[in-house]
């Protein structure tokens, strides 16, 4: 059995990771422009606000046009490091051939993202009691795929830590329904 | 010396009051959970920590809870390396050498007590190190000129770059914490930088904020999107023991890998991942039996084992005497100090000798509690491997949100923690790592500040940098370090291009 990739996946894989380190050249160009566009000190100072920022604007943009130039003459010769193959069932994180983690699963990734942007939104409306057993009992019975284990769990969970804050005369938000602590 | 020791013992009677012994236990279970679950680091832990520990109060507690996490850590690395072949932590990655190969062949008691008493002789050497160090390096460091202190904190920063094995994706870290920790007002001219209008952030991006969103948030959401179906099912651990020819092979390793790891803990950028490294190849070449090396041999456990936990010791000496921290944990260990106030550098140890004391008593205390949680009571730590992920990652998420909204009570907080999130994931997927930028949100404002200040003593003179030879070294090397990669790519190829023409030729 041949486990090389197929040229075709080889350059696929290129090409992606080009786009992804040109979105990253971008930032870094925009980041050195911001840096040069900071005003003179307003008041008498030995050292300009912009000077330093301006330095590390053009180390950051070298640092992101280095990696493009590597992605590119990569392609460019077309012999590529394969990505390895992912494995199936293994907890661990799996890193590609230039030390990028690996997502085997992007459904999950952006579930889990939404729920913690979700999470995020709605901690002051709807108070930390509620917003905290939605999210921990929606990602239990999403990932674990038990809900009224997850649902316990969460509820408990929820409680606790809450007690535990307040212990430190951390005082979380109340919203719809306060702790009882 | 003789002060230094007295110093010490004092800092031990300050370490063992119950707070202290509470907090050192705390920090040692919870670092002996991450250490066990992979994919967990103790850089996250402390991460999400870090705002718990300030609404505590106590700075002496604080290191004491991050310094049993960071050493816990370490101790339990390897106990999934040797069960299942599986590192916790890339700590851990040369024990499933030759640990996992000792299970294999039924001694997983063996390397299990092994790899606990290799950690505890390597950071009980490491911490008692700090004593005899300590003293010296502080010293010389009031001294220091601030151009002197900038050349040093160039080359921490430069050695970072290392971390990763590419210069490019190190750099780029790098560069991008140095400019997060720019946002915030101008020290120095009192001007605000990159605030574009948002109140919350003239005061800077709270340190805690950053760990927890670059790390905390971008971990979980990538454990969650690689959770896997079904969860090992680690080995029979089988009884504790080690035979007398056992003991006598895994001393030598100990004591060397012990000093090998301190040494290279010392140096900036190094972790204790690299000292096992180095470790394993040295205890390889000096084996009687260089042959058993792979297939179980306890020397390739032994100094490894050793050399991580002594590893971790040392970097504490950059941070404890100069307050330049050369690892992401010992970065946040310096954020925690500063949040508190405390005056972190050289005059720390004349200043606040009962903190830095205190806080080497309180890593002997842990060092100890660590042994008796991670020999006899090792099997409890395996069985953690069972609780499913899909709650343990939400929790985690739960916990740092939480300690965010403890920092400011406002939802822009929580908001700016979930960008960061963002951020953090968006490096890690295409390959840069993130402990460069961690140093560089910390000492950013320290390397520019020294800048400042060197250039205010020579009025405007660049100069300046290369008036010591302290400084000179010190660029020179940091200049060498971020040159280094590229000139071995071009002299590697150069030798190889001649080599295939020779061959070529003789054909």
């Amino acid at each position: 059995m041949n486990d090389a990739p197929h040229p075709d996946a080889r350059r696929s894989y290129l090409r992606k990771r080009i786009a992804a380190l040109g979105g990253v050249w971008v930032v870094a160009a925009l980041f050195l422009w911001q840096a040069v566009a900071l005003p003179p000190p307003s008041r008498p100072a030995p050292v300009s606000p912009g000077t330093f920022p301006t330095i590390v604007g053009v180390a950051m943009l070298l640092a992101a046009t280095g990696m493009l130039a590597g992605a590119l003459w990569e392609y460019l010769k077309a012999s590529p490091p394969a990505p390895p193959p992912l494995p199936a069932d293994e907890e661990v994180v799996t890193s590609g051939p230039h030390g990028e983690e690996i997502v085997h699963s992007w459904p999950r990734l952006g579930i889990a993202l939404g729920a913690t942007a979700a999470y995020v939104a709605l901690f002051f409306p709807l108070g930390y009691l509620v917003s905290t057993v939605l999210f921990l009992g929606g990602m239990g019975a999403y990932f674990w795929r038990r809900p009224v284990g997850a649902a316990v769990f969460a509820v408990a969970l929820t409680v606790g830590i809450g007690w535990l804050f307040s212990l430190l005369g951390i005082y979380l938000p109340a919203g719809l329904v306060a702790l009882p602590f | 010396m003789i002060n230094d020791l007295g110093e010490l013992i004092s800092g031990l009677g300050s370490a063992i009051q119950p707070e202290y012994l509470l907090y050192a236990l705390v920090g040692a279970a919870l670092g002996t959970i991450v250490g066990v679950l992979p994919g967990l680091g103790p850089t996250m832990t402390m991460a999400m920590l870090l705002p718990i520990t300030f609404s505590l109060g106590d700075p002496l507690g604080a290191i004491i809870l991050f310094g049993g996490i960071f050493y816990g850590s370490m101790y339990a690395g390897s106990i999934t390396s040797i069960l299942l072949g599986l590192p916790g932590e890339s700590s851990g990655i040369v024990s499933v050498f030759d640990g996992y190969q000792m299970t294999r062949r039924g001694r997983a008691g063996a390397a299990l007590l092994s790899n606990g008493v290799g950690s505890f002789i390597g950071g009980l050497i490491a911490t008692v190190a700090i004593v005899f160090v300590a003293r010296p390096i502080v010293d010389l460091a009031v001294q220091l000129s601030p151009a002197d202190y900038f050349a040093l904190i160039a080359f921490a920063l430069a050695t970072t770059t290392l971390m990763g094995d590419r210069l490019w994706p190190g750099l780029f870290s790098l560069t991008v914490g140095l400019a997060i920790g720019m946002v915030g007002t101008h020290a120095i001219s009192g001007d605000e930088r990159f605030v574009f209008g948002v109140a919350e952030l003239r005061s800077g991006i709270d340190l805690s904020l950053i760990a927890i969103g670059l790390y905390a948030v971008s971990e979980v959401a990538l454990n969650l999107a690689n959770l896997g179906s079904t969860p090992p099912t680690p080995a029979v651990i089988g009884k504790l023991y080690m035979t007398r020819r056992e003991w006598r092979r895994s001393l030598p390793p100990y004591l060397r890998g012990s000093v090998l790891g301190f040494v290279v803990g010392v140096l900036p950028g190094m972790s204790g991942t690299v000292a096992t490294f180095l470790s394993y190849n040295m205890e390889r070449k000096l084996a009687k039996h260089p042959e058993e090396f792979g297939k179980g041999s306890i020397e390739g456990l032994a100094g490894p084992s050793a050399a991580d936990n002594a590893g971790s010791g040392g970097s504490f000496v950059p941070l404890l005497t100069l307050g330049i921290p050369g690892t992401a944990a010992t970065a946040l260990m310096l954020g925690a100090l500063q949040g508190f106030g405390v005056q972190t550098g050289p005059l720390m140890l004349q200043n606040n000798p009962e903190l830095v004391w205190g806080v080497i008593g309180g890593l002997l205390v842990a060092n100890f509690m660590l042994l008796v949680l991670n020999v006899p009571l090792v099997g409890i730590w395996v069985k953690l491997l069972k609780v499913p992920g899909a709650l343990l990652y939400p929790l985690i998420i739960v916990i740092s949100m939480v300690g965010a909204y403890s920092i400011g009570r406002t939802s822009v907080l929580l908001f700016v923690v979930l960008i960061l999130g963002l951020v953090g994931l968006a490096l890690r997927l295409v390959g840069i790592p993130l402990a460069p930028a961690v140093l560089g949100i910390v000492l950013g404002p320290l390397l520019e500040e020294e800048w400042a200040r060197a250039l205010v003593i020579s009025r405007g003179d660049y100069g300046v940098f290369l008036s010591t030879p302290l400084s000179v070294i010190a660029l020179s090397l940091a200049a060498l370090v971020l040159v280094w990669p590229l000139a071995r790519r071009v002299v590697v190829g150069a030798i190889e291009r001649r080599r295939e023409a020779l061959a070529g030729s003789r054909s």
